[in-house]
């Protein structure tokens, strides 16, 4: 019931009508219960009025004379009318005659006491005078009401209204009832019925109930078909765009998947969050490796830069900046270095993208033509533009102190010119080849040859403190280079060398100086008889010798 | 207006009346003990409420039939009503069975005869045919 009440809208406006009905009902049958027991009374009392004028005459006659049969005829008489239950003719204190009604039925005082003011003490005197004189009181006639048929009277008048106004109330439910059901929640359920089973898409649209065309349903009706066919056309909008959108996003993805240039989004910690094919391709990395591995590849791959690589990111992030560095990669698949360009540019919460080219080609076009520079045509040694970077940057490392001694080796060779003039200057050059190649082979490779033009040479011992090292070495040189050289199977030529030798310890030193002694040195042994070396300038040396010692 | 016209209406009837009841005069035996009556006890006798006279002997009260003009004019004088009131009262008292009209005689001379001989009878008369054998108990115009 309740269930019903909630879900059924005719139930309700029916149950809240018929309520509203039975309530309105009962108020103005109480009403009328009210006024009809009232009026009823007066009606009563009227009657018993009538019906005493009507006996006026036999009354008085019969007081006048006594007469005791007449009067109890009268008094039977009057108690024929309903509304008395009791008559008493009383003349001069006595009773002349009595009557009673033979109530077969006692009241009922349930139902009825609560009915308003039935006058039960409302006895009716009569005074009846005589017939001959109309100033001598011959009797008067006592009049009881019968309360029970009065008040019968009444309900029952009361009770007949009561059962219209239910009625009424009925009546009227039904028929909300019948004009809810029939305008309100049947054209509701069909349009809500094919609400159920509508197809928007292919077209479809609620048509207007019968008769509902021009009120509020047909409003909601247009109204709902206004919104589907704009909610419908907002969603093939939306559609299309996905659609475009999803285009744009494959061509991005085909350009992302397809460059070689990697391309890749990295956390304010260097971990990769995404990255594309040319990316892996690039660091030769598996895809199917741990998600960690990679995630961590390229700080694991840069190590020993990621400094300079978190220098990047705290500036792009800070500083709102494209940054671009080149690292090199020690990649573990081949031996070969890699040289890479990453740009970095800050996104936004704290994720920034990069990419990343490869240039290693590019580098090593550098390198080599800065090679080329340094390195003499003719032997594959270092030329003089070469020695004097070396030279600077060795000062410069003694000049931080993070450096030891080295020995610097200035070789002359002997009897050149006359190998020059005599058989050419292509001989002269292949022994300018066989000669850097002899020193190249003879001293460490971790030392440093160069010429400096002409067959002039210099030699660094590098970390080298012991003179006699030194010393065998340029012994070494002195030997090897006096052995005869065959140019071909004809010719063989024999030439010597000159070495002035000079030191420097871990502490500054001035270039020139060291150049200047080695030389002066090597001309020392030029002028006493060639092919000999001879150390110069010992005081440094001995100088830090001591200083070891000490 | 028309209670001129009442005023005129009462004083004729009343002029004529007190001619008609002043000739009419109700009597009694002489030995009936009786000397004066009321008109109240003239009432009460005829209209049957006192049945006994004050000496105690039952009355007799005497009417005159109705073809007598004396009857409707003893009434009117004594109670103000017409013969076909009269005799409504008295059906009603005789459909009782407790009451009964007077003794009805002839003519006012059989009245004046059984008067003359019966010490309870009363009976009324014109006053011109009063005689010896009877005596005058009420006289309306006293």
């Amino acid at each position: 019931m309740l269930r019903l009440l909630r879900t059924s809208i005719v139930y309700r406006s029916a149950f809240i009508v018929l309520g509203i009905a039975l309530l309105v009902g009962i108020f103005f049958a109480l009403l009328s219960y009210h006024f009809s027991a009232k009026s009823e009374q007066e009606q009563a009392r009227q009657r018993t009025q009538a019906s005493l004028s009507t006996v006026e005459n036999t009354a008085s006659i019969a007081c006048f004379v006594l007469d005791q049969n007449l009067a109890a005829e009268l008094a039977r008489g009057l108690i024929k009318n309903g509304d008395i239950s009791r008559v008493q003719i009383i003349s001069d204190g006595k009773v002349l005659a009595e009557a009673d009604k033979q109530s077969t039925q006692k009241s009922e005082p349930s139902a009825l006491t609560m009915l308003p003011s039935i006058d039960a003490s409302s006895q009716l005197v009569h005074e009846v005078y005589s017939p001959f004189n109309s100033k001598e009181k011959v009797c008067e006639i006592h009049l009881d009401p019968n309360l029970d048929f009065i008040r019968e009277q009444s309900t029952s008048k009361a009770r007949f209204i009561m059962y219209l106004l239910l009625l009424q109330a009925l009546a009227m439910a039904s028929a909300v009832v019948y004009v809810v059901l029939n305008m309100i929640t049947k054209p509701i359920k069909n349009i809500s019925d094919r609400l159920h089973t509508l197809a928007p898409e292919s077209g479809d649209k609620l048509c207007l109930p019968d008769g509902n065309e021009k009120d509020e349903i047909g409003q909601l009706v247009r109204d709902v078909n206004t919104l589907v066919a704009s909610l419908l056309e907002t969603l093939n909008e939306e559609r299309t765009l996905r659609i475009k959108h999803a285009i744009g996003e494959k061509k991005f993805q085909t350009i992302f998947e397809n460059a070689e240039t990697g391309i890749f989004q990295l956390n304010f910690a260097g971990e990769l969050l995404s990255y594309n094919p040319a990316f892996l391709r690039m660091f030769s990395l598996d895809a199917s490796s741990g998600s960690t591995k990679i995630a961590n590849a390229l700080t694991s791959l840069l190590e020993g830069q990621e400094l300079r690589l978190h220098l990047m990111i705290d500036m792009a992030i800070n500083e709102a900046r494209v940054m671009s560095d080149d690292f090199y990669i020690q990649l573990a698949a081949s031996t070969h270095k890699k040289w890479v360009n990453l740009v970095i540019s800050p996104a936004e919460d704290g994720i920034l993208q990069g990419l990343v080219n490869d240039i290693t080609e590019r580098k090593s076009q550098e390198e080599s033509a800065k090679q080329l520079a340094v390195t003499d045509h003719l032997t594959g040694i270092n030329n003089r533009l070469g020695f004097e970077k070396e030279i600077s940057r060795l000062s410069k490392e003694h000049a931080n102190g993070n450096a030891s001694g080295f020995f610097l080796l200035m070789i002359d060779l002997d009897k050149f010119k006359q190998v020059n003039d005599s058989h050419g200057h292509i001989v002269g050059d292949q022994v300018l080849v066989h000669f850097s190649q002899l020193v190249s082979n003879t001293v460490r490779k971790s030392d440093f040859v160069a010429r400096l033009g002409g067959d002039e040479f210099i030699t660094l011992l590098k970390d080298l403190t012991s003179l006699e090292k030194a010393e065998e070495i340029a012994q070494k040189i002195i030997t090897l280079v006096s052995e005869p050289i065959s140019i071909n199977d004809k010719l063989s030529v024999q030439i010597g060398a000159s070495i002035g030798i000079s030191y420097t310890g871990p502490t500054e030193f001035i270039a020139d100086n060291l150049l200047r002694q080695a030389d002066a040195a090597m001309y020392e042994v030029k002028r006493s008889g060639r092919n000999a070396y001879r150390v110069v300038h010992l005081d440094a040396y001995q100088n830090h010798q001591d200083a070891g010692i000490a | 207006m028309k209670a001129l016209y009442h005023l005129l209406l009462y004083v004729s009837f009343w002029s004529c009346c007190q001619a008609a009841q002043a000739d009419l005069v109700v009597i009694a035996n002489p030995q009936s003990g009786i000397e004066k009556l009321s008109k109240d006890e003239v009432i009460n006798l005829y209209m049957g409420r006192n049945r006994k006279l004050a000496t105690g002997v039952n009355a007799m009260p005497l009417d005159l039939a109705a073809v007598n003009a004396e009857k409707a004019r003893f009434y009117a004088m004594l109670v103000n009503k017409n013969l076909p009131e009269i005799n409504s009262y008295w059906a009603r008292l005789m459909f009782s069975g407790q009451g009964s009209p007077p003794l009805q005689v002839e003519t006012t001379d059989e009245v004046l005869d059984i008067v003359g001989s019966n010490k309870a009878a009363i009976g009324y008369i014109e006053r011109k045919k009063l005689d010896k054998r009877v005596k005058l108990i009420y006289d309306p115009t006293q």
